[in-house]
């Protein structure tokens, strides 16, 4: 079970300086500060926490946090 | 792979125009916090609209006749990498070959590679030279990609930069000569950097990707198997694409900041020109014995070279 945390904390490994208190799971991430090298390395900290490749179609349609808590989940079924 | 040609003298051009970056950010809705610590380039090089691949390369040529003596009978290799030739025929080399004027006993190719193509530039030029067993070579880079970056487009319109470097390959003098290689391309990953005959198309976040992934493995390959730590190397260029993916680099490596330069503030990533210009400054302060270089980029390709100074 992939759980929002397990998303969250990457963020530190990313290096992503956000209020993790305002984060606000469905809203895209481009809203609440984060660039396109900030969602670049939350991707491949992703690939390499859970063992995937994101293919350039779905990487563009994760965009909030609980869409990858939804990507992840539904590929390690 | 110890060949013994030597990297011994490197020339440079950098066209003087320069265009500002911080006019440009704006209208492409990139912040400024983004420009100067992201992508790490304030203003880029560009050429000018009627000199052509060939003509900078000869300009490099003569920033190397301004350094050392280049007898051009004892050159049997003339070699371009670029990915921005001239025309498709002849090859580039041989146009540069013949603006030099140099002599009838010297092979002519060109290589297409991108940002890791003077890595891949100077191990194939070592290894030729050595199996020719006579002569020096001029390895050029050049990739004006202000002829094919689209300025609309907010992801390449701030980062790249114009120039050429020439290397000139000795057998005698004193250098850096490759000790070791690392090279590869990650499968199905072409699209991630690719020209469409009008324009660039570069997808970000797979150039991160691969990058992040590959060019750690690669440098840590290359230490391993020479029985290296990062403290047994003096200085490690790595392409700086953009300040963002050398500081990714050099955190997921654990080096220090000393030994890694970045320095295309005023210039811009010049893609396979930005390691030789890297190493020029090193061959200048003659005091850093190993180091290794790793280009990476189109491909997605990269290569690593572990190079020691030898007398």
């Amino acid at each position: 079970m992939i759980t929002r945390d397990n998303i969250v904390e990457l963020f530190g490994a990313a290096e992503i300086h956000v209020s993790m208190a305002d984060l606000k799971d469905g809203e895209p991430l481009a809203m609440q500060g984060l660039d396109s090298l900030d969602m670049a390395n939350l991707l491949f900290q992703i690939e390499q926490k859970f063992g995937l490749t994101i293919s350039p179609n779905d990487a563009s349609r994760l965009r909030t946090v609980q869409d990858m808590v939804d990507y992840v989940g539904s590929k390690r079924h | 792979m110890k060949t013994g040609i030597r990297i011994a003298t490197i020339g440079t051009y950098i066209p003087r125009t320069r265009v500002p970056n911080a006019e440009l950010a704006p209208g492409l809705e990139i912040q400024p916090a983004f420009l100067e610590n992201k992508i790490g380039v304030r203003q880029r090089a560009v050429k000018d609209a009627t000199e052509r691949t060939s003509d900078l390369c000869q300009k490099a040529f003569e920033s190397l006749l301004q350094r050392r003596h280049v007898d051009l009978a004892a050159v049997r290799l003339v070699c371009v990498v670029t990915q921005n030739p001239d025309c498709r025929i002849p090859h580039t080399a041989a146009i540069v070959h013949r603006k030099l004027g140099a002599g009838k006993q010297c092979a002519t190719f060109d290589i297409s590679q991108g940002c890791a193509g003077y890595v891949h530039g100077v191990a194939i030029a070592s290894a030729f030279l050595q199996s020719l067993g006579e002569g020096d070579g001029l390895l050029f880079t050049c990739d004006p990609y202000s002829v094919i970056v689209d300025p609309k487009d907010r992801g390449t319109a701030l980062i790249f930069g114009d120039a050429a470097t020439v290397t000139y390959l000795s057998r005698k003098e004193p250098g850096y000569t490759v000790v070791d290689s690392d090279f590869g391309t990650v499968p199905e990953s072409t699209e991630c950097l690719f020209d469409d005959g009008r324009r660039l198309h570069m997808d970000g976040r797979q150039v991160f990707s691969n990058a992040a992934r590959e060019v750690p493995e690669s440098i840590r390959r290359i230490l391993g198997r020479n029985e290296l730590t990062n403290d047994d190397v003096d200085q490690f260029l790595l392409h700086p694409g953009s300040k963002y993916i050398v500081d990714f680099l050099r955190g997921a490596l654990g080096l220090d900041h000393t030994k890694v330069p970045f320095g295309i503030e005023d210039y811009g990533n010049t893609v396979s020109s930005s390691i030789p210009l890297m190493l020029e400054g090193c061959l200048t302060l003659h005091k850093y014995p190993r180091i290794v270089s790793s280009g990476f980029g189109v491909g997605f390709s990269w290569g690593t070279n572990l190079v020691e100074w030898r007398t």
